[in-house]
């Protein structure tokens, strides 16, 4: 492997997002392929970030800043990445579900799921069903998240799915749920694909799903 | 996620921390205590058999009727005067080293056991030599225990060979400072000479002891024990630190009610120091006070009682009041495994002990049956309820930086402090993380890694220790003049 690849993968794993660009672009300069800078080098800095998380070494925090660092690394590679480079990378739609205002937990597992190589698109809070049903029409993704915080409004998750298979498009996503209240018990009655109980369980989860449907 | 606190960079609370906060008894009480004690030396006075000590209180100008020594309050108050206000206490690595003084905190092991509650068959059996190199190897890699103080008696050596053999097992195991009991004179010696060979020479010894001594001086109530009294003189006049160590129960060997025991547990300290100020003025000295309970149902000594914790921290006070370092005790229990028995009574002594701001707190790790039986997964257990100890003693630091004005400022309304830049300076050092003998996931994660109880991860870690950890060796120098001096040694 060429050493630049190495040092990206260290610089993100230091979460320093200037060092992520600068030595992306001269990757790119050095006539590396983009598809090899993504994987050899963002993807590889990102996956010893998850092999450290989980062993208890990093926080959330140091995590979160290497998933910016490698945002910003994204920014300069995605209009150089050929359709094949980009179909590896899966797309999620995340939101609250409707009358819950709560985001922080949404936020830290989207936050996560864009370190792990996830695509997110973040649809908001206090989302009515329809919403959801928008965002699988137009962004077409392979998951859709949702999120509630309080007992009252987990019970939206229910009517959420419904609403998806009313429109028609319940085949086309795998559906994952998450937050305080919610247990793997409730996501299997409500008919959700997958549960997660924390962020870094979420990343792992939706790995699984693509794999999953991919395969 | 699995947070473990064994982690780079995320140090434990820290130890030395000044305690103080949680004071049981006003100043007023103090000031009653120590007027009773004077009153007790006075009165009644104490009980010594031993010729040579007799003769020292006599020159000394003490009232001797046959045994019955009577003490005068300027005879005792010019005695605490000269005893040193600061003890070191040196490990084998500077970093190690305990000051004690003031109302700074250390937290250790203790005891004499002669049991060991076994990690693998999970019995009753009887303390080896093993077990003293074990327990110093896990104390060695526990973060929020800071002095090793061999908590069990090897019952595999012959009597004349245990000293010299504990303590080598101890400090070839261990850089934290080790103290034991001692049972002979010639022991004693053995243990400073071994001591010297390790630090360089008596001098460097006596700057940094790396060895000191416990001494069970007084019978209670108010009589000295001749024997050990001889060693006690015998550690005073080589000028190495001893504790006075006086362990009276309340309803049987002192007053039943809390206020009578420590007014004579306090008497026979002051009593203890001043014989050791007689013998050499300035010597490095301990109180060793500890106050406990008897079962007044069967007379049985209780380790784990609310009163051990309460008075431990009420004669803290009185160490304080007179400026002297202090040996005391605090995570006893008379549970007799790992349980919830267990947890509670260690914990609430621990914690007032702690807070009380006592010195050198021994018998808080690892020890279950009172001071009876030791268990390897107990140390990884209680080093964790210290370290939340410690936590608390280090108390809540307010100032502009911990204020986070300009944090909450520059996140505002509605945001969040994950990746603020405040939030990582601070999270490594702000908040205690125990280590993975705690669990602290979800459920499902708990249920994926087996559904097990503290005790069960306990023992994962001991055991993980005992193969891994690498305890930082004697040097060649000193291993050899050790070995050369003494060839009573096992090889472990």
């Amino acid at each position: 492997m060429s050493g630049v690849l190495e040092q990206i993968a260290g610089v993100l794993y230091e979460g320093d997002d200037e060092s992520v660009c600068t030595l992306v672009q001269k990757a790119l300069n050095e006539g590396i392929k983009p598809g090899q800078v993504l994987r050899n080098g963002l993807l590889a800095g990102m996956d010893q970030v998850g092999v450290d998380f989980r062993a208890g070494d990093l926080f959330v925090p140091e995590v979160l800043i290497s998933a910016r660092a490698m945002h910003a690394g994204m920014d300069i590679l995605r209009p150089l990445l050929s359709q094949s480079d980009l179909a590896s990378s899966n797309k999620i739609v995340i939101g609250t579900v409707q009358g819950d205002l709560h985001d922080i937990g949404k936020n830290l597992v989207g936050m996560m799921l864009e370190g792990g190589g996830f695509e997110v698109i973040d649809i908001g809070i206090d989302l009515p069903p329809e919403k959801f049903v928008d965002a699988i029409k137009t962004e077409h993704p392979d998951i859709v998240g949702m999120s509630a915080m309080l007992t009252t409004t987990m019970q939206n998750m229910k009517h959420t799915i419904d609403a998806l298979e009313n429109a028609g498009v319940r085949e086309e996503v795998r559906v994952i749920v998450g937050g305080a209240p919610v247990t793997k018990e409730y996501a299997d009655e409500i008919g959700a694909d997958g549960y997660a109980p924390d962020a870094g369980s979420a990343v792992e989860l939706a790995r699984s799903l693509v794999k999953q449907k991919d395969g | 996620m699995r947070l473990s606190g064994e982690r780079k960079g995320q140090p434990g609370p820290g130890k030395g921390l000044i305690g103080g906060q949680y004071k049981p008894l006003t100043d007023e009480d103090v000031k009653r205590i120590h007027e009773a004690s004077l009153a007790i030396l006075d009165r009644t006075g104490i009980q010594v058999e031993d010729p040579e000590t007799l003769r020292l209180f006599e020159d000394a100008g003490a009232e001797i009727e046959g045994t019955r020594v009577r003490l005068s309050s300027s005879l005792v108050e010019d005695s605490i005067a000269k005893a040193p206000s600061r003890v070191v206490l040196a490990g084998r690595e500077e970093e190690n080293d305990l000051i004690l003084e003031g109302a700074r905190v250390y937290i250790g092991t203790g005891g004499a056991a002669l049991q060991v509650l076994d990690l693998e068959t999970g019995k009753i059996r009887r303390a080896v030599l093993q077990d003293v190199v074990n327990a110093a190897r896990i104390v060695d890699a526990l973060e929020n225990i800071h002095f090793y103080l061999i908590p069990v008696y090897p019952t595999d050596l012959p009597k004349e060979t245990v000293e010299v053999n504990k303590y080598y097992a101890a400090l070839a195991n261990t850089t934290k400072h080790v103290q034991a009991g001692v049972y002979t004179i010639q022991g004693i010696r053995d243990v400073i000479k071994m001591g010297e060979h390790i630090m360089g020479g008596g001098k460097r010894l006596r700057e940094r002891p790396v060895v000191s001594f416990i001494t069970s001086w007084m019978i209670s109530p108010l009589k000295f024990d001749t024997n050990v009294t001889r060693m006690l003189i015998e550690i005073c006049r080589q000028r190495m630190p001893v504790v006075l160590s006086a362990a009276p129960m309340a309803g049987s060997t002192a007053p039943v009610t809390m206020a009578g025991m420590l007014a004579q547990l306090n008497a026979e300290q002051l009593a203890g120091l001043t014989l050791t100020q007689l013998v050499e003025p300035g010597c490095p000295v301990l109180i060793g006070p500890i106050p406990a309970t008897a079962d007044m149902r069967s007379g049985k000594y209780l380790g784990g009682s609310t009163e051990l914790g309460l008075c431990n921290a009420a004669i803290t006070q009185m160490a304080h009041f007179y400026q002297v370092p202090i040996y005391n005790s605090a995570g006893m229990t008379d549970a007799k495994i790992p349980d919830i028995q267990a947890g509670i009574e260690k914990t609430q002594s621990v914690f007032q002990v702690a807070l009380a701001g006592a010195n050198f707190i021994h018998h808080a790790a690892g020890m279950l049956e009172d001071m009876s039986t030791i268990a390897y997964e107990q140390f990884v257990i209680d080093n964790i309820m210290l370290g939340m100890a410690m936590h608390a003693v280090r108390g809540i630091e307010i100032n502009d930086e911990t204020l986070a004005l300009d944090a909450i400022n520059r996140v505002g309304p509605g945001g969040h402090y994950l990746m603020d830049e405040h939030t990582l300076r601070h999270m490594r050092t702000e908040h205690f993380y125990p280590s993975t003998v705690f669990d602290r996931q979800e459920r499902e994660l708990w249920e994926q890694d087996g559904s097990h109880d503290t005790w069960y991860r306990a023992k994962e870690i001991a055991r993980r220790i005992l193969i891994e950890h690498k305890p930082k060796p004697l040097d060649k120098a000193s291993e050899e003049g050790i070995r050369g001096s003494f060839a009573s040694i096992l090889v472990l």
